[in-house]
């Protein structure tokens, strides 16, 4: 299992479809992924489970990923969040 | 395994609610049906018209029909009717509810309306 700790950065935060975008990442591979705020882990392959982390801008996640193609998976969610989900801002 | 799901709302909440998620999902919400519950002076939505809609969404593994409010019109027309059917219905619709029913689709008709239930329920939180 590989973790990585990362900062919500676009500004709505994780709303409804940036959850949804990347609970297709998580779901397009083998490994199972945890993701975590200081309250809550939940499992990143539900949608209103991500949602429920109700997680902002400026929010850190825990990111856990376990599985064959764990590092592909890790680095694909990195790059969804750190891109913004694919929004301007 | 396929099952499949019917709104019955009052007026336009459920096709809403189907356009919100579909917002949310970027995709469509494939089996995913509603009918508008209407009890205007020039239509009244009557048991044919549910029933017909029951049989409709029914592609031979159940159906799951999600109501907006116990008590009212179109939860009591359709627990009249789910003796006739393989149906189930879940009182309390909310896009919680619809968003994790169509996720776990595939389920049984008893596993799926459970699901429905227990996820509605857990996703409201008071904040302050």
């Amino acid at each position: 299992m590989i973790s990585r700790k990362l900062t919500i950065v676009n500004k709505l935060g994780l709303h409804a479809r940036a959850a949804t975008r990347l609970v297709s990442c998580a779901s397009g591979f083998d490994a199972e992924t945890w993701i975590g705020n200081d309250e809550k882990t939940v499992n990143g392959k539900s949608i209103m489970g991500v949602l429920t982390l109700a997680a902002s801008r400026g929010t850190e996640l825990k990111i856990e990923v376990d599985g064959k193609d764990e590092k592909d998976a890790i680095q694909s969610i990195a790059s969804l969040i750190e891109n913004r989900f694919g929004e301007d801002e | 395994m396929s099952v499949g799901i019917l709104l019955v709302t009052h007026g336009q909440l459920g096709e809403a609610m189907i356009g919100v998620a579909e917002f949310i999902l970027e995709r469509p919400l494939a089996g995913v049906r509603y009918i508008r519950f209407d009890q205007s002076e020039t239509h009244m939505t009557g048991h044919d018209e549910l029933r017909a809609a029951i049989q409709d969404s029914d592609e031979g593994d159940g159906v799951l029909i999600l109501t907006d409010l116990i008590g009212a019109s179109p939860a009591n027309m359709v627990s009249e009717l789910l003796p006739e059917f393989q149906a189930a219905m879940a009182t309390g619709l909310n896009l919680a509810m619809l968003l994790r029913v169509w996720n776990y689709r595939n389920q049984s008709l008893q596993s799926l309306t459970g699901k429905a239930v227990r996820g509605a329920k857990r996703d409201i939180e008071a904040w302050s």
